[in-house]
């Protein structure tokens, strides 16, 4: 069904009043109280654009991504690790040129995409920019100064305030959506796993909830597990304090003092089981590349010598896939026990180290051996609630030389020369 | 209730991209898109707005625009190159107002310039030059100018003093938990209302 035809099949009188006082398709900035606790890593406010329509109750919230941080320089956003931005965000963010991936970004947070057509562009559409260096989790600030200790670097690590002011704005402002979906890429793929309990309960959605989350998968990663066989427990282990995850009012706090049964304190990764028995109605998809460099990079790199002093890119990349393919499989598994959770493991994309499934767009996203064509299907069965998709690509050869659209040669034309 | 090929003639002259983003003449007819009911309610619900004409009037020409670029996304994936000219220089024609009306990010509108370039420019090259060069024109004319928050440079200059504050302290007094409620009291001061 397409975008428009979506938007027609509303009653649309009936949707309208709730909504009265709005600009309808407008990017509308919203700035959270400082005394809501809601901050950017420089503790400037923190700030979320919203884009309502009146012919919808159904509601999305796109999770920006864009790294991760627990040390000065990352935290600064220097270096290829580097956490997004760390100068904060705009209140004309919406409109400046240069903000997630040359402002190419994802499906999800364009009504009219030339390329890529996706239903929720005819919902109410919240996009959820990434300032914390903690995918949206955290609760602590840290005064970081392991490189420049004359001048640390204050971050505030306040992605779960700023994840709940945003909530309870929506609530507050929207009402109840219809249908909800979460989604996001990368940082935001996390984030919005991480999150979902939470914002779930403030918005109460009165019809189908539904989590897409893009290149952020959650690995298990029991805290006394040894890196042989948890490779992600190193950065799971670093995080926790770094980010205040088990300090009060941490999330992993909140979820064990029982708001989320079955989440295990000391396995982050069991976040995925416990939102998908909790919540057995929702639907849960999860898209990775296998070939992802990134999401990788920023698991292990920091904390394996093998990986960082890698004499060249091929051993660099054998060390990150050694410990990333098990990872990943394990994480595959593990999914499989619960009926509502869906994945699409494509081998790889020629774009951004292959990370990141939904953004620019589609192409060269199928599995070609399962008759996937593209990540399109997938998405739409999780939110139709299709058939429980669990697509692994097992060929390693057609996505090496896959034909990819226009926007994509495109975004690596730009990043080839910015 | 019509669907966009109901409302779009199936072969596609010039004139109807050409309208693309550009209020509608007679305001009781519904744009393209909408149905009559959902546009009786809009109206309604802006004839209670000071600004209801001129909002009306937007909206309308933001469907218009919406249904063009629909049109433009579904000739461009079947291959209608016949279409795709016409459609592109009306897409291209109404970009600049649905920016100046901030119904588009710079992120969207990006998007659509680089499949309209893809349309009007052969050369690769000479597209992303091109592409470039529409980017770079957009702050100050149809974009506003970034402005820094007043608040903000006031701000860390006396959050940089209370971190230089706590840190000179000997370590064993260093109570994180009192630095991050000082902080908050910082913010909460001189950031005492959000901005809209």
């Amino acid at each position: 069904m397409n975008t428009l035809t979506r938007m027609l099949s509303g009653t649309a009188l009936a949707l309208l009043a709730p909504l009265a006082a709005a600009d309808y398709f407008k990017w509308e900035m919203v700035e959270l109280p400082a005394s809501s606790g809601a901050a950017c890593g420089n503790g400037t406010p923190y700030r979320f654009f919203v884009n309502r329509t009146p012919l919808s109750k159904d509601l999305v919230m796109v999770y920006e991504g864009g790294g991760a941080c627990w040390d000065q320089n990352a935290c600064l956003g220097v270096g290829k690790l580097g956490a997004t931005n760390p100068d904060g965000v705009s209140p004309n963010y919406m409109h400046e040129i240069n903000n997630a991936a040359f402002g190419l970004v994802t499906p999800f947070s364009a009504r009219n995409d030339p390329f890529q057509a996706v239903q929720t562009q005819s919902w109410n559409i919240v996009y959820v920019p990434y300032c914390t260096g903690d995918v949206h989790s955290g609760s602590k600030v840290v005064s970081y100064a392991d490189v420049d200790p004359a001048n640390p670097r204050l971050q505030y690590h306040r992605g779960q305030a700023n994840i709940r002011g945003t909530a309870q704005w929506l609530r507050d402002n929207l009402g109840r959506p219809q249908n909800m979906m979460l989604t996001g890429f990368s940082a935001g793929g996390v984030g919005s796993t991480v999150t979902y309990d939470l914002v779930r309960n403030i918005l109460q959605p009165k019809g189908r909830a539904s989590l897409l989350a893009d290149s952020g998968p959650l690995m298990s990663a029991p805290t006394t597990g040894t890196p042989d066989q948890y490779p992600s427990v190193l950065m799971h282990n670093r995080i926790r304090v770094a980010w205040g995850l088990d300090e009060p009012g941490g999330l992993i706090a909140d979820y064990a003092s029982g708001s989320l049964p079955g989440f295990d304190p000391a396995n982050l990764g069991s976040v995925t089981g416990a939102l998908a028995m909790k919540y057995p109605a929702d639907r849960f998809g999860y898209m990775v590349f296998q070939a992802d460099a990134n999401f990788s990079a920023f698991s292990y790199e920091k904390f394996y010598p093998d990986i960082a002093n890698a004499p060249n890119q091929v051993a660099y990349l054998q060390a990150l896939y050694a410990r990333w393919t098990p990872d990943l499989a394990a994480w595959a598994a593990m999914n499989q026990s619960f009926a509502n959770v869906a994945y699409h493991l494509p081998f790889m994309r020629a774009v951004n180290d292959s990370h990141c499934v939904t953004i620019i767009d589609f192409s060269g996203t199928g599995i070609e051996d399962a008759g996937v064509a593209s990540v399109g299907s997938f998405v739409d069965a999780v939110l139709d609630r299709g058939p429980v998709m669990r697509n692994t690509e097992v060929d390693r050869e057609h996505d090496k030389t896959q034909e990819l659209s226009p926007a994509i040669k495109l975004f690596r034309w730009l990043t080839r020369i910015l | 209730m019509p669907t966009p090929a109901a409302v779009v003639p199936a072969t596609l002259s010039t004139q109807a991209p050409a309208t693309a983003g550009t209020a509608a003449t007679d305001a009781a007819a519904p744009p393209p898109g909408v149905s009559a009911a959902q546009w009786a309610g809009l109206r309604a619900e802006m004839a209670q707005r000071p600004d209801g004409t001129a909002e009306l009037a937007r909206l309308s020409a933001y469907f218009r625009f919406t249904d063009t670029a629909q049109r433009f996304r579904q000739a461009r994936q079947s291959g209608a190159s016949a279409e795709l000219p016409a459609l592109a220089r009306a897409l291209d024609d109404a970009l600049p107002e649905r920016l100046r009306q901030r119904e588009l990010s710079a992120a969207e509108a990006t998007q659509l310039k680089t499949a309209i370039l893809e349309v009007q420019v052969a050369d690769t090259g000479e597209r992303a030059l091109r592409l470039q060069q529409w980017q770079q024109a957009l702050p100050g004319t149809v974009l506003p100018l970034s402005t820094p928050d007043p608040r903000q440079a006031e701000f860390l200059r006396q959050q940089s003093a209370v971190l230089a504050a706590w840190s000179a302290q000997p370590l064993a007094q260093r109570d994180a938990r009192s630095l991050e409620q000082q902080l908050d009291a910082l913010r909460r001061s001189s950031f005492p209302t959000p901005i809209r």
